[in-house]
């Protein structure tokens, strides 16, 4: 079964990021595991005095998730206006829910379709190369890897700090 | 159960305890003209008050996305001494809801959002967030000035 996978390969979804400090296709990655479900536009609730990345709340099933925008994220210093969206990706984190022990989910917005792609367990050894990230990559405190895969570069993100509240503190610790 | 003024800001729903409302005022009315004074604008009431004006959409979407200024009203809060005026798209209603089966905000917002927005109200499809009115009035201390309409 496992084997059978491994050869029909992986789905992926490639999630557009615009990169100020960056001037090639950028891409966040994730994993068939980690997408939940993919969703057309729908009203986000906005939430007063929240970080700029931080987009609102959105119910899916019976639950409020966060709704983060990674370019926000990932450029500090952009203005954080709103700004539409063409889809809501519902994620689920490696964070857990104290109260649940259930993975947290997260919503991400993506102004441009998400591209699924398969990857063969061939092409995830040898397509892969680990390149250096951009410096607002490197210092988001999110980074989990950074590789170049033809034409886009790909970044990996670990979103565990966001949804738990912890980022601000996890950027303070990268940054000294 | 709790009474509760919701009000409607932008296309969404916000919930003060009815406790907290000292009324509702017309916006653009001719014979009551807001005056800033140190980067904020107030609203003068009656009896020498002043209430700072507060955009709660421009607390959440920025300065640029304030709600159009012509139409509207003005929701009245105090707090011990101090008055807000909250922008608001229309009258507002009382309402009676069990706050008790509100739902927090995820564990992502932190800090004054939270402090701000103390639960939600899940009602179908729609939410109400209920605002904790003290720390609005702090929020509002360092909001950016909103400008004269």
């Amino acid at each position: 079964m496992a084997d059978e996978q491994h050869r029909a390969g992986i789905r992926t979804f490639l999630l557009p990021l615009t990169i100020n400090d960056s001037s090639g296709n950028v891409v966040c990655l994730f994993s068939q595991s980690q997408v939940v479900e993919i969703l057309g536009p729908r009203p986000v609730q906005q939430i007063p005095c929240s970080p700029a990345y931080l987009k609102g709340v959105l119910l899916y099933q019976e639950s409020l998730l966060p709704v983060i925008n990674l370019d926000d994220l990932c450029n500090r210093n952009r203005s954080g206006q709103w700004e539409p969206y063409r889809q809501l990706v519902v994620i689920r984190t490696g964070a857990l829910d104290a109260a649940t022990g259930e993975p947290l989910k997260a919503v991400v917005t993506a102004s441009v379709r998400v591209r699924i792609e398969k990857v063969s367990g061939r092409e995830l050894a040898t397509a892969f190369v680990k390149t250096e990230a951009p410096s607002s990559l490197r210092n988001s405190g999110l980074l989990r890897g950074f590789f170049q895969r033809h034409a886009d570069s790909v970044a990996v993100l670990d979103l565990d700090p966001v949804v738990q509240g912890t980022f601000h503190d996890r950027l303070r610790e990268t940054r000294n | 159960m709790k009474t509760l003024f919701m009000a409607q800001i932008g296309r969404q729903f916000f919930a003060v305890e009815k406790e907290w409302v000292a009324g509702v005022g017309i916006r653009n009315d001719d014979n009551i003209k807001p005056v800033e004074e140190n980067g904020k604008v107030y609203l003068p009431l009656p009896h020498g008050n002043r209430a700072v004006i507060c955009d709660v959409q421009a607390l959440m979407s920025g300065p640029a996305n304030s709600l159009p200024s012509k139409r509207g009203y003005y929701l009245i809060v105090a707090h011990e001494e101090h008055f807000m005026a909250l922008t608001m798209s229309g009258k507002g209603r009382i309402v009676m809801a069990d706050v008790s089966k509100a739902a927090p905000l995820p564990s992502a917002f932190n800090g004054k959002s939270r402090d701000v927005i103390t639960g939600v109200l899940i009602n179908c499809t729609d939410m109400i967030l209920l605002v904790d009115l003290k720390a609005l009035l702090a929020a509002a201390d360092w909001a950016p000035p909103i400008g004269l309409a």
